[in-house]
């Protein structure tokens, strides 16, 4: 009788797959220099950064990877409080997104900590200008430079 | 005289080997005995493959954010193509591309998790980087198992490069 053994054989084998994935990003960056000056402004009144005025429009760009909406807002500077519509110590900042340097429609921003929409689904790379309008107080206590911090916030595209 | 015996090998596979015996005493060597002859089995052959894509396009996750093989309908599917009853083992490494992710349970910066699932319903977390776990078992030759893959975003990541994962299935001989 002959007794045969098994002949060498494989152990195991594999087979793979690959997944790919990436964290979603939301970013925004200012491309142009992020500072406005205004100047000196007469009590009551305005100045803006359209053609007409300091022409100096402001860009947002997103820069992460998913569609992004822009919300914008402003502090209180140390002299004046911002508010809706101006009054003694009082001022206002608006923004402007459409025909900014022909006939510009003005949306008062956020007043901190709230935020105002500047802009809706923006997708990654794209870019967004705006316009900033400051209305100065009615009267005012100080008459020292005063400097309005204005906050661009991204947040994904609902 | 009993219980005499030969090891003859190593043998190859699936091939007919013939023999013929003679006893040897004192007096000399006995004629030769008429042939006997035995064929050897066919080789164990132990072979999985996928027959899905075995690509998975998780894209964009948000943070902790989950997405499965079923919401994407990329459900994978390994077969066993060789001839023995296999076993199916699963690994998953960690994942390269920017600053790395860590494979663990539960997410947080950096680390992210995976699941698996063969029913859609039942879930199991791979809960270290390349170490086997058993994803099915008694898969008869020419058969296929169907298998689902979660995977879950860290709580926050270092950077939003593209990250690649790779999944392992091991076929082993069914114990």
């Amino acid at each position: 009788m002959f007794v045969v053994s098994d002949a060498a054989k494989a152990t195991s084998e594999t087979a793979t797959v690959t997944a790919y994935v990436t964290a979603k990003n939301i970013s925004v960056a200012l491309t142009s220099d992020g500072s406005v000056s205004f100047g000196t402004i007469n009590l009551s009144s305005h100045a803006d950064t359209t053609a007409s005025g300091v022409n100096d429009t402001e860009t947002a760009q997103n820069d992460g990877n998913v569609d992004e909406d822009f919300n914008i807002k402003a502090t209180t500077t140390t002299a004046w409080t911002l508010v809706a519509t101006p009054a003694a110590n009082q001022y206002t900042l608006q923004f402007c997104i459409t025909d900014c340097d022909g006939a510009p429609t003005w949306t008062n921003v956020g007043i901190d900590p709230s935020y105002a929409t500047l802009a809706s689904d923006i997708t990654s790379t794209s870019t967004q200008n705006f316009d900033l309008r400051v209305g100065t107080p009615s009267s005012s206590s100080s008459y020292t430079q005063q400097t309005i911090t204005v906050t661009v916030q991204a947040a994904a595209a609902t | 005289m009993t219980n005499a015996y030969y090891d003859d090998s190593p043998l190859s596979a699936s091939t007919t080997y013939r023999y013929r015996v003679r006893a040897n005493n004192s007096s000399g060597d006995s004629p030769y005995s008429g042939e006997n002859e035995t064929t050897t089995d066919a080789a164990s052959i132990i072979s999985v493959t996928l027959t899905s894509d075995g690509e998975i396009q998780y894209g964009l996750l948000g943070s902790s954010e989950s997405k499965t093989t079923l919401t994407l309908t990329d459900t994978q599917t390994a077969q066993n193509d060789g001839n023995v009853t296999e076993k199916f083992n699963i690994k998953a490494s960690n994942a390269t591309g920017g600053t790395a992710w860590t494979l663990g349970d539960p997410v947080s910066t950096n680390v992210f998790k995976m699941r698996y699932s063969i029913n859609g319903t039942d879930w199991t977390t791979l809960t270290t980087a390349d170490s086997y776990q058993t994803l099915a078992q008694n898969i008869t030759s020419t058969s296929s198992q169907n298998f689902d893959l979660e995977l879950t975003a860290p709580s926050s990541s270092s950077d939003a490069a593209q990250k690649t994962i790779t999944i392992t299935i091991q076929a082993e001989q069914q114990p």
